[in-house]
């Protein structure tokens, strides 16, 4: 199927309208009913009309733009900003994104644009399964006027969302009783948080081979540890929180997740900063927005079954 | 209240009072045709709905099944079947008033627009006619009006003028592609096919059996029964228009009923080999009503062909009686020869049953039967002098003779009162003549018919219906008498319109120059002028056959197809005018170039910004205003770096490189979002 090229098929209410021609279409041969045939072939030219007009409201809208936001909880509505224009001096009506990639969205009220608008709407998507979704289209859809016929179009957008699990506090607990409160003294180690020798505080983080500067990375810890770990200035009284999915092996697989998710939640409310310790991956350090989108990112993909 | 009135109108409550309007509209024409226990039922799962919708509750699957199976249980005890199109039109509109009950969805709704699109259909098939086609059309109009409305939305809104728009732009486009496809769309003849069939009852009241009073009730109905187009120039007389229906052998006084006469089919043959010698019509008759099953022709029929399958049968009398496949209305085409020709003689014992004489017959009545045979040995003479006995002792042709009772009726009617309709008259007289030994049999149907000048056809209205007798004579085969004729002969000659217009309902007396009259007004010109439009509408839809099809093609200057070329040159026909049609979409639109988009991208940026442009702007002021009117010096240098671009690629179009420039100012444009 090609892109910006609208195709168009049935309903099920067009393919139940085509059966009940088709019988009428029989009784009119039939009987040689006259008054049959002039309904049949009525019924049959509105059809084509119908999915006429459906394709020429289709025909000439354009997606302009797409967002669509990279992390979203599974319970969450993900929401995709639309901006769709009329290349047309003609009206059309209930313009709706249809598709995104393979995950259909939630039907919901088209838009409607006046000749050559250019209009923001927002499409929902629900129920997604957790993880990465990767999509390379999406799809515009309408079946005005009558809901016999669709017609859609593709749109080449690529792009990734992640879906996270949701945050579900199985356990009933306190995050704190949950999560362990990081000690520079008693946890040897996760310690990463040292106090230099001119007093200043800084702590280890975790350091991103892809986006992180070589220039900050410490080659004495490398040297002396093996890992690479970069230096980051850091307040000795913001204590880090260590959410560790290794802790929650009562727990089924999926509830251990929802329970990571909402440990990660109560961090973002009170601003905690947290280390994220899943089965094949560490996250340390992780503070604010960015923080929390790279936690729930890592979440996802260890859901999902791959790694970060 | 009325804030809420207005929440429960655009919600739910308003869905199921459009819905309701919906199918009362295209129920209402044809509540005459259902049974009163249906529009009982109808009425009461109507007003439930209403009910459940404005509490907003629902009512229990249970419930509902238990509502369809009483419901069902009383139209099936009505009907005692469900075969058929009447009892299916009526469980079907049952069933829609049910389905209101549990209307919630948009597929509810499409569900209930599909069984209402199903009963208007199946009511159009049975009322076979050009208004109902009109009547269609509308409830049609809505239907889509209503779907589109509906569509996608949670809650009715009202028609905007797009949806009106839509509609006209649906039927602009259907109806040319509908008209070519039913002219064009060749009829073949697929007689194997079986459907099941449902007879039409008899309810005219005389087609089977005549009873005193029958005809003459039927006489005081104005409504069109049928209508009949000769196909010659040459019309037959109007003493000719006799049109018979049933030949009624069995007799016990005034009663006749058909009775078990021998049915000869060798006559069909006869008539058809003298076709070259005699004069003949052919003529085609068209229905009003779906009432009846009896085809009424003119004497010596033959050729007698139902349209839409219809089934026909020969019986008794050279009578014709047809069935239509459904139950709609009755069109067939027949030829009758107009000269009175003769048949080969009838055997004795095929004679027999119209000798058959009652046992209440007085012996004054046989008396006076063997005076008349002894009369005259000729039996032409003898039916004659029977005949002008009527006008010479003073007989009244009346609409309301009174009852005829006692012991003997008969002789009452034929030796004291006098008085007495067509009916009575063809009774006795049939009667007097079989006591005389010369077999008669009554013939019921309809005589002459009112002649619309407008379109050349005739209308047979209820005062149209007539009674007369057919004799045996040796020497002549079966002859038709009628004794209306020697009593009022002003009714055959000018028509039951015109005679029943002059005549006085007080004392008898007859005007003739009042019918005429009444003839000339306009209200009585402009009814002709109507009814014209409507049969000729009604010709050409209802009647559109195989043979009408070949004679309409080779009149407008088609070549004679075989039926699936004139498939071929249908569908092509039909494709062309779809692919002109989207053509005509296509083309002749206002497409927005590449350029325009990213111009009015840039502008609902800009308004975003809080600087719109103003119609009176030209492209120099708006960029001094986004100039001075941008604080960040930064945003400011690259929004009038995409204008810039914009303005040259907008003012000077043949631009080179424009491609690249449209690359820059996409890419540009992104960076500033």
């Amino acid at each position: 199927m090609r892109s910006n090229r609208p195709y168009i098929l049935p309903t099920r209410h067009g393919l139940a309208f085509l059966v009940a021609l088709f019988f009428l279409f029989l009784m009119a041969l039939a009987y040689g009913h006259s008054m049959a045939f002039a309904a049949t072939f009525f019924l049959t030219s509105l059809l084509m009309s119908s999915a006429l007009l459906t394709h020429l409201n289709m025909k000439d809208a354009l997606v302009e733009s797409l967002k669509v936001p990279s992390i979203i909880r599974q319970d969450q509505l993900l929401s995709i900003f639309v901006e769709i224009q009329n290349t047309k001096n003609k009206n059309k009506m209930s313009l709706s994104l249809y598709k995104l990639g393979e995950s259909k969205l939630k039907v919901s009220e088209g838009i409607d644009l006046k000749p050559l608008e250019l209009k923001k709407a927002a499409f929902y998507m629900e129920d997604q399964a957790v993880g990465v979704h990767h999509y390379d289209n999406a799809q515009l859809m309408t079946s005005f006027p009558l809901g016999l016929f669709y017609s859609w179009m593709k749109f080449q957008e690529k792009g990734v969302f992640y879906v996270a699990p949701r945050a579900i506090n199985h356990m009933q607990i306190d995050p704190q009783a949950g999560g362990e409160k990081l000690n520079k003294l008693d946890n040897k180690i996760n310690s990463h948080e040292q106090v230099s020798q001119e007093g200043d505080f800084y702590e280890h983080r975790h350091f991103d081979v892809e986006s992180d500067s070589w220039h900050r990375l410490d080659w004495k810890a490398y040297a002396k540890r093996g890992i690479f770990l970069k230096k980051s200035n850091a307040s000795p009284e913001k204590s880090v929180w260590v959410l560790d999915v290794r802790k929650l092996e009562s727990l089924k697989r999926d509830k251990a997740y929802e329970q990571m998710s909402y440990w990660i939640e109560e961090c973002e409310k009170k601003g905690h900063r947290f280390n994220l310790i899943l089965k094949k991956t560490i996250i340390e350090g992780l503070e604010g927005n960015d923080g929390v989108a790279k936690a729930l990112k890592a979440l996802s993909l260890e859901a999902q079954g791959e790694s970060f | 209240m009325q804030a809420k009135l207005k929440e429960k109108l655009s919600g739910h409550f308003g869905k199921i009072l459009w819905a309701q309007l919906f199918f009362l509209i295209s129920f209402l024409p044809y509540f005459s045709q259902h049974p009163m226990r249906v529009h009982l039922l109808c009425a009461g799962a109507l007003i439930a709905s209403v009910f459940f919708a404005w509490y907003k509750r629902h009512l229990p699957l249970l419930g509902q099944i238990l509502i369809v199976l009483i419901g069902g249980g009383f139209i099936f005890q009505h009907y005692q079947t469900f075969r058929g199109l009447e009892p299916g039109l009526s469980l079907l509109s049952f069933l829609v008033c049910v389905k209101m009950l549990e209307l919630r969805s948009e597929r509810d709704l499409f569900i209930i627009f599909f069984i209402i699109s199903t009963l208007l259909v199946g009511h159009l098939l049975n009322i076979y006619d050009v208004l109902g086609l009109i009547h269609f059309l509308f409830c049609l109009a809505i239907m889509l009006l209503m779907m589109m409305c509906f569509h996608n939305k949670k809650s009715w809104i009202w028609p905007k003028k797009t949806h009106f728009k839509i509609l006209g732009l649906l039927y602009l486009l259907a109806i040319p592609q509908a008209v070519i496809l039913f002219i064009f769309f060749p009829r073949f003849y697929v007689g194997h096919l079986k459907f099941p069939s449902v007879g039409a009852q008899s309810k005219l009241g005389f087609t089977d059996k005549l009873r005193p009073g029958d005809v003459s009730s039927v006489v005081q109905d104005k409504s069109p029964i049928f209508r009949v187009r000769f196909n010659s120039k040459e019309r037959p007389s109007t003493m000719d228009l006799y049109w018979r229906g049933a030949v009624l052998q069995e007799t016990k006084g005034f009663n006749w009923d058909r009775g078990e006469a021998h049915i000869d089919k060798k006559f069909l043959e006869y008539y058809k080999s003298k076709e070259s010698e005699f004069d003949h019509s052919s003529y085609k008759v068209d229905f009003a009503t779906n009432d009846v099953d009896v085809a009424f022709t003119l004497r010596q029929t033959y050729g007698l062909k139902g349209l839409s399958r219809s089934l026909t049968n020969i019986e008794a009398g050279e009578t014709f009686s047809i069935r239509p496949r459904s139950s709609q209305k009755i069109s067939y085409k027949a030829k009758s020869l107009i000269s009175k020709i003769d048949f080969p003689k009838y055997r004795a014992e095929d004679l027999k049953p119209y000798l058959q004489v009652p046992d209440i017959v007085s012996k004054k009545l046989k008396q006076y039967a063997m005076e008349l045979r002894q009369s005259t040995p000729i039996e032409a003479k003898l039916v004659d002098k029977l005949m002008e006995r009527y006008y010479q002792q003073d007989f009244t042709y009346t609409l309301s003779p009174g009852t005829y009772g006692g012991k003997s009726p008969i002789e009452d009617f034929f030796f004291e009162r006098r008085r007495g309709f067509c009916e009575h008259y063809a009774s006795v007289s049939a009667l007097i003549l079989r006591l005389a030994g010369i077999p008669s049999r009554v013939v019921t149907g309809f005589q002459g018919g009112l002649y619309n000048e407008y379109a050349d056809y005739y209308i047979l209205r209820g005062e149209d219906a007539h009674a007369w007798i057919e004799v045996y004579l040796q020497d002549g085969g079966w002859v038709r008498y009628d004794p209306t004729s020697y009593i009022a002969p002003e009714r055959i000659e000018l028509g039951a319109s015109r005679y029943f217009q002059g005549l006085s309902p007080s004392d008898g007396s007859f005007d003739r120059t009042a019918g005429i009259n009444s003839e000339n007004s306009f209200l009585f010109k402009a009814r002709l002028r109507w009814d014209a439009w409507y049969y000729e509408v009604n010709q050409f839809v209802m009647s559109y056959d195989r043979e009408s099809q070949e004679y309409f093609l080779s009149q407008v200057g088609f070549p004679k197809f075989s039926p699936f070329e004139l498939l071929s040159f249908t569908f092509a026909v039909v494709i062309l005018l779809s692919l002109a049609g989207l053509a005509l979409f296509s083309l002749n639109k206002k497409t927005v170039s590449q350029e325009e988009r990213l111009w009015y991208k840039l502008l609902k940026y800009l308004e975003i910004q809080g600087l719109p442009k103003e119609p009176y702007l030209g492209p120099l002021k708006y960029r001094k205003k986004i100039l001075y009117g941008l604080s960040s010096h930064q945003r400011q240098e690259s929004i009038l770096e995409v204008y810039d671009l914009l303005v040259i690629l907008r003012y000077a179009p043949h631009t080179q490189d424009k491609k690249e420039l449209i690359s820059r100012v996409r890419q540009q444009l992104r960076q500033l979002k």
